[in-house]
């Protein structure tokens, strides 16, 4: 399986000089499994590249959404293969009482906010709600679980033969709850992080930004870390920088994590922060390796 | 280079990284050592969050899973139990019953079937009692207990019950 961020900040997209080396777009990874079937994780502006970057094949891909906050779907009115007509797209999101999936990005990708409708898509386009139980896309076992954040909101883990990634960018497991003596099975998202080749997990405040933001649905620093050595994943890539947070900043906070795993007892270089177009590769049960 | 301070958070300020004095590792850390979890799932999201709010709340609660298995109450319960979450483990509907009453008016046990939270978790709707509990140490309490049903997408996933002093007629704690 292999990995490839292309959107990595959280909230809204801050492109700027200050941004360029960790990236300005918001939240996106590409996943190439083992028998080259693609699939994108969440849609936001980063899928724009990804677009570009793939040909006109694969006919058939698939996207997982986390949940429909603009910054996970604001790229798909300008994700290249869904303007192709030959190309074949199942959109899997969180379901919701209130409407259909394909109504709630509808809203998106309307008038007067899109000049394009999803009717008027070329591609042949599908929703589905992501099912409670496991289910595949070609090699890969997928599930998704409902995690806290604000409005209906799922991780995913993706299992292609003894290698797994684990994606909840939006993440608050601490709100309310003591993630260094809470049972396993009490934490959101655990259960799809655990022992994971790759984690990719929010992390987009410091522990000193989080107070002001409790409730916001996502993490501070020190609770991302707390999560990723409950986990036991492999690897830890904190991801949805806060777009305040400029290169040189996030450069600081990568240091701070790398110390503070280590003062656990940990090797450094298990934990990163997401730099966009970083490219992992995850061998079968083994550490992952940045290219 | 990182500057530790005193501050409780870390931060920046400007380009600089102010972080927080580091604590002991947490107890997870050694007792991951001595016992390997291999399969974890997830309790429902929504009895996540009604634990984590509970947990904040300062009035007793309880709260069941979809088999009527109570799975957690919060620490004002505990006071009135004489005893913690911590130390009673979840306990199914059989036993839960046995330890704590509930009894009515007459002193008499209430019918499992007939509790607040056994309505709630079977039939979908919130229901409201009045009746006495034994706490640890034989002490009755009379409380009033509201129960609601914890409702998603997939279902009914559990309840919350909560727990009130009673009060008599004129309002006042019975």
């Amino acid at each position: 399986m292999k990995v490839k961020l292309w959107g990595t900040r959280g909230s809204i997209p801050s492109p700027g000089p200050e941004t360029i080396r960790y990236g300005g777009n918001t939240s996106c990874v590409g996943v190439t499994l083992s028998d080259g079937s693609l699939l994108a994780l969440d849609a936001g502006t980063g899928i724009r590249s990804l677009g570009l970057a793939i040909a006109a094949e694969p006919a058939r891909l698939h996207i997982l959404l986390t949940h429909l906050h603009l910054d996970h779907i604001q790229g798909l009115a300008f994700f290249a293969p869904a303007f192709r007509a030959q190309t074949e797209i199942v959109i899997w999101g969180p379901a919701s009482p209130e409407a259909s999936l394909r109504d709630r990005i509808a809203r998106y990708i309307s008038a007067p906010l899109s000049p394009v409708e999803v009717r008027e898509l070329p591609c042949d386009v599908s929703f589905r709600h992501c099912p409670e139980a496991e289910w595949e896309i070609g090699p890969a076992r997928i599930r998704a679980a409902s995690v806290s954040h604000r409005g209906p909101t799922l991780g995913y883990r993706i299992d292609d033969g003894d290698s797994s990634l684990a994606y909840i960018p939006d993440h608050e497991p601490a709100l309310g709850a003591d993630l260094d003596t809470l049972e396993e099975d009490w934490i959101s998202g655990l259960a799809l992080a655990r022992d994971a080749s790759l984690l990719i997990h929010d992390g987009q405040y410091t522990d000193a930004e989080y107070p002001d933001h409790i409730g916001w649905g996502h993490s501070s620093l020190s609770h991302a870390i707390s999560f990723a050595r409950r986990s036991s994943a492999r690897r830890t890539v904190l991801f949805h920088h806060d777009p305040m947070h400029s290169d040189a900043q996030l450069d600081l906070l990568a240091g701070e994590a790398q110390e503070r795993w280590e003062e656990l007892g940990s090797d450094p270089a298990e934990i990163e922060l997401a730099v966009e177009r970083t490219e992992y590769e995850l061998p079968a049960r083994a550490a992952a390796a940045a290219s | 280079m990182i500057n530790l301070t005193q501050s409780e958070g870390s931060g920046f300020e400007g380009n600089r990284l102010v972080s927080p004095a580091r604590s002991a590792a947490p107890a997870w850390l050694w007792q991951s050592q001595l016992s390997k979890v291999t399969t974890v799932t997830q309790r429902p999201l929504e009895l996540i969050l009604a634990r984590n709010l509970m947990s904040a709340l300062s009035t007793p609660a309880f709260l069941v899973d979809e088999g009527g298995v109570l799975v957690f109450y919060n620490e004002a319960a505990g006071m009135l139990l004489g005893k913690r979450f911590e130390e009673l483990g979840a306990v199914g509907p059989d036993e839960w019953g046995s330890l704590f009453g509930p009894f009515d008016q007459s002193g008499e046990p209430i019918p499992y079937d007939e509790l607040p939270l056994v309505v709630a978790v079977r039939n979908g709707r919130p229901a409201h009692a009045d009746f006495e509990i034994s706490s640890a140490d034989g002490t009755r309490h009379r409380v009033e207990a509201s129960a609601f049903p914890i409702l998603t997408a997939h279902g009914s996933q559990g309840a919350i019950a909560v727990f009130w002093p009673a009060t008599s007629n004129n309002g006042t704690p019975s």
